[in-house]
């Protein structure tokens, strides 16, 4: 990046970016942020990669190894039915990096004009608009998902749709009050002051300052999302079979659990992993991206 | 001051008036009419027409809600679907085992963050701070289930220490009670203490450099007392309002926790009502977990006034 261009993303308001060389020493200093990356982006091959990876059909049955431990044949043992743990745990990932990254999209999509219509509009409507997301999110999540997918019937698009409705409101919250910060910058009072009109500021100035704030967000609902839809399935409210869901092969093997906890130890811990590594990801941009704010 | 506390509790009616709004819209609206799940799809039109004058749902939208409002507000929620069961009796034979749940969760991450927090706090950037982080990260990304779950199996299965599951009153057998709550309590707390810790470590690192402990210092104090008189109390204050927002998060965790541990709580009545469609017992479950959040809110922004001398309210 260039002299001249740093300094018009300083005057926009944007800090200068680090060298290149610098970004990469960042990434070795902060620990939580290159574990947390690490670990996403392995979860995220393993889902890419699940019929190459997996050494057999998820769905296949070996009448012959019901509930057995971990063999060479079976690295994580096998289920009530004789299926593979390893195979249906690698399927898995994809399940529940889909609904994750949907619900988050979802969310986005809801929560951030919601946010910036109601931090930037201010005045009466700008509050009946956060009244309305504190009103939801009054209101436990995992509960709320619960009653919301219960009500919407079974489907992976209605699980989304139920956790997505969970990340709108408390994303609105976090971008109103970035915008209402922003509002007091110079920046922005320059930009009033040129008459710059509503629509321009908004998509010049206030959009580009909140972005990296939500992406940081987005991977911190992300292990969330994935977390409550676990929840979900464990309680038999999750995406329909057969398809392997992380939390249903945990709900279903914890009947077996006194003969092999195999089945359920391995999905729990799959995603214990993913969420970790979506929480370690988010909070480690975080502490950048607050650090570049002051 | 006691003006501020009146309106303070005064402002909890109108929120706890539009969270049953919500609720009763957002069931009735996409549930549709609960005679046909009651008697199946293809019941005869006269049966579901006369259930339905029974229950009531014969009537426009907004005098069932105002009925059932009337009613709540006297303490009567209606019946349950299936059991034809009071519901607010259903849900007072079920709290015992959810309200020693979350509290005692609520305590023990309460009690658990205070040290850890305060470790991680004071010596910032140590090993000890790095330890005790990243076993509050652990916490927070754990799920509840996998984390019950290795309990029973250790403690239940394996060394036989606890029963797997069930529930016994606390009273008149305290003990039988403690020996099976301990790994539910357990269970739920742990992600609380994570959260509660990491917000203590922070606020606690950003009031150790403020300008009225520098003076405690100055003046001489010994260091145990300028962390404890000055420093510690006032880093509880966002401690607190993190423990008021995250307590439906407690909720949350006690609908998982209690079928886990097969505990014949609040949150299973509200799982197998929402299995069996039994919306009236749904919609007071929802309404009186919602009203719980608010109630711990209130608590918390009326305890700021003693924990911090600079709030003041006019």
């Amino acid at each position: 990046m260039g002299n001249l261009e740093a300094a018009r993303g300083v005057l926009a308001g944007r800090p200068a970016a680090r060298p290149r060389s610098a970004r990469w020493r960042v990434l070795g200093r902060n620990r939580a942020l290159a574990a947390g990356a690490v670990l996403s982006i392995a979860m995220t091959i393993v889902a890419a990669g699940a019929p190459v990876l997996a050494p057999y059909d998820p769905l296949a049955i070996h009448p012959n190894h019901t509930l057995e431990g971990p063999t060479r044949a079976f690295p994580l043992g096998t289920d009530d039915l004789g299926r593979d743990n390893l195979s249906q745990d690698l399927y898995g990932a994809r399940l529940s990096l889909v609904v994750g990254l949907g619900a988050v999209a979802l969310g986005i999509l809801g929560g951030l004009p919601w946010g910036l219509a109601s931090g930037f509009s201010g005045g009466p409507s700008g509050y009946l608009l956060m009244r309305l997301a504190d009103l939801v999110l009054v209101f436990p999540s995992l509960v709320l998902a619960l009653v919301i997918r219960a009500l919407l019937g079974a489907g992976v698009g209605n699980v989304i749709v139920a956790l997505g409705a969970t990340i709108m409101p408390a994303l609105a919250r976090v971008v109103r009050g970035e915008v209402l910060a922003l509002r007091e910058r110079d920046f922005m009072i320059a930009a009033v002051a040129v008459g710059a009109r509503g629509s321009r500021i908004l998509a010049r100035h206030v959009i580009p300052n909140v972005l990296d704030l939500v992406a940081v967000l987005g991977a911190i609902y992300m292990g969330g999302a994935i977390l409550t839809e676990a929840s979900l399935s464990f309680l038999g409210f999750g995406t329909p079979p057969p398809a392997p869901s992380w939390g249903r092969i945990l709900q279903e093997g914890y009947s077996y659990l006194a003969i092999t906890p195999w089945p359920s130890l391995a999905a729990g811990v799959a995603i214990f992993l993913t969420v970790l590594g979506f929480y370690l990801a988010g909070e480690g941009a975080r502490r950048i991206v607050q650090r570049d704010r002051m | 001051m006691w003006r501020y506390i009146v309106a303070r509790i005064a402002a909890v009616i109108p929120m706890t008036v539009l969270v049953t709004m919500a609720v009763f819209w957002l069931l009735h609206g996409l549930l549709g009419d609960p005679t046909l799940l009651i008697l199946g799809r293809d019941a005869d039109p006269q049966t579901a027409a006369r259930l339905r004058h029974e229950l009531g749902l014969d009537r426009p939208l907004d005098a069932q809600y105002l009925a059932w409002l009337s009613g709540a507000a006297r303490g009567d929620l209606g019946r349950s679907l299936r059991t034809r069961q009071p519901v607010a009796q259903a849900i007072r034979e079920r709290l015992g085992p959810t309200a020693e749940l979350t509290l005692a969760s609520m305590a023990l991450a309460a009690a658990a963050a205070l040290v850890l927090g305060t470790v991680a706090g004071t010596w910032y950037g140590s090993a000890a701070d790095f330890g005790v982080s990243s076993l509050c990260v652990i916490g927070v990304t754990l799920p509840n289930f996998l984390l019950g779950i290795s309990l029973i199996l250790v403690f239940a299965l394996t060394l036989r220490w606890v029963p797997s599951g069930g529930f016994v009153p606390l009273f008149p057998n305290p003990g039988a009670n403690l020996r099976h709550m301990a790994l539910p309590i357990l269970t739920l707390s742990v992600a609380y203490v994570g959260i509660l810790s990491l917000v203590l470590k922070s606020s606690l690192r950003a009031t150790l450099g403020a300008l009225y402990v520098q003076t405690a210092r100055a003046k001489g104090l010994v260091e145990r007392r300028v962390l404890v008189r000055h420093a510690l109390r006032n880093s509880l204050i966002p401690v607190l309002s993190v423990l008021g927002i995250e307590f439906g998060r407690l909720f949350g965790g006690a609908v998982v926790t209690e079928t886990v541990f097969a505990l014949p709580g609040v949150g299973r009545l509200l799982v197998d009502a929402i299995l069996g469609r039994d919306f009236p017992v749904v919609q007071a479950v929802v309404v009186l977990m919602t009203f719980g959040v608010l109630c711990v809110n209130l608590a918390v922004d009326l305890s700021y006034a003693w924990l911090d001398p600079r709030v003041s309210y006019g």
